[in-house]
């Protein structure tokens, strides 16, 4: 599978860093977005392309922190690289806290700089892998038939398929059967791999259960 | 007493923020150069911006130093003039404690 060109969208209002960094970022193969205020990127972005943003923090109007809060507020989990020319230390604990890849001073180094880009997006596509493996697996159980769910979510109760008989009113035959068509529509070779799959979409999988009667 | 400002801590402060910005579009540019020293027909191209632009920070810099020098000199220039002044209500001898 051939990945993606990742994008580097920079946000900066001195155009002459804007400028250099798109050059040093274009060089080391990722695409290059270049926006002079906060607001601009707002109006201008699209989550869809890969990628990560490099921020300036102190930019007049709405400032990188404020930025990397509406992104957050509009549930946006694009990776930041936070660079700076000032020299305020309180800044990078919020930035981080907020969940900032890194938070670099101008003048940056280029391996320091593009350390933290890959860094940034390569936590940008695992983000992105990890929500389409999630709706791949959501797709597959939304094929389950309303027994089969039944079956599933007690096999993640910690159910034996004896007691998962006695609970629904049949024999154990059956229910080996409904498990092994679960198995079957959501590719899982055992048990362990039902569970982590499980897991990635979000189905609850609590291993404990009632006494057995 | 000299009544022309001294500059503030801040004033200085801002100009110090300034002048990362044309270092840092200096160092950048310099180290996506030689990137770029690769010789294909486009990267003369980003070359020959990357020249002018660099030329063009390094003026920025430059003015900015300038601009913190004076305020330096003034700050300096003030203190020295307070000095000069004989301290109002102070006797030769001192206090003689």
């Amino acid at each position: 599978m051939i990945a993606r060109r990742a994008t580097v969208f920079i946000v900066d209002d001195d155009p002459g860093v804007c400028r250099a960094m798109s050059r040093l970022v274009r060089g080391a193969g990722y695409a290059a977005r270049e926006f002079s205020s906060a607001r601009d990127f707002l109006l201008a972005h699209e989550p869809e392309p890969p990628g990560c943003v490099l921020l300036d923090v102190s930019m007049p109007d709405l400032d990188g922190l404020e930025l990397q809060q509406r992104l957050l507020e509009q549930g946006c989990q694009r990776p930041i690289v936070f660079l700076t020319a000032s020299d305020d230390s309180r800044n990078v604990v919020r930035a981080i806290k907020a969940g900032a890849i890194d938070y670099l001073t101008k003048p940056v180094e280029a391996g320091v700089l593009l350390a933290a880009l890959t860094e940034a997006c390569r936590v940008d596509a695992c983000g992105r892998a990890n929500w389409e493996r999630r709706n791949l697996i959501l797709g597959r159980l939304a094929l389950l038939t309303p027994r089969e769910r039944q079956v599933l979510e007690m096999v993640l109760s910690g159910f034996m398929n004896k007691q998962i008989a006695a609970q629904l009113g049949t024999v154990e035959k059956t229910i080996k059967v409904h498990r092994s068509r679960v198995m079957n529509k959501l590719h899982a070779g055992s048990l362990l791999q039902l569970v982590a799959l499980a897991q990635a979409a979000g189905v609850p999988v609590s291993g404990t259960h009632g006494s057995p009667t | 007493m000299s009544t022309s400002a001294r500059p503030a801590w801040s004033e200085l402060a801002t100009l110090v923020h300034k002048l990362n910005q044309p270092l840092a579009a200096i160092l950048t540019n310099a180290q996506a150069a030689q990137h770029y020293l690769t010789g294909s027909a486009h990267a003369q191209a980003e070359l020959r911006g990357i020249l002018a632009d660099i030329v063009e920070d390094n003026r920025r810099a430059v003015e900015i130093i300038k601009e913190m020098r004076q305020r330096l000199r003034n700050c300096a220039l003030e203190r020295r003039d307070a000095a000069a002044l004989p301290a109002e209500g102070a006797t030769p001898e001192g206090d003689g404690r």
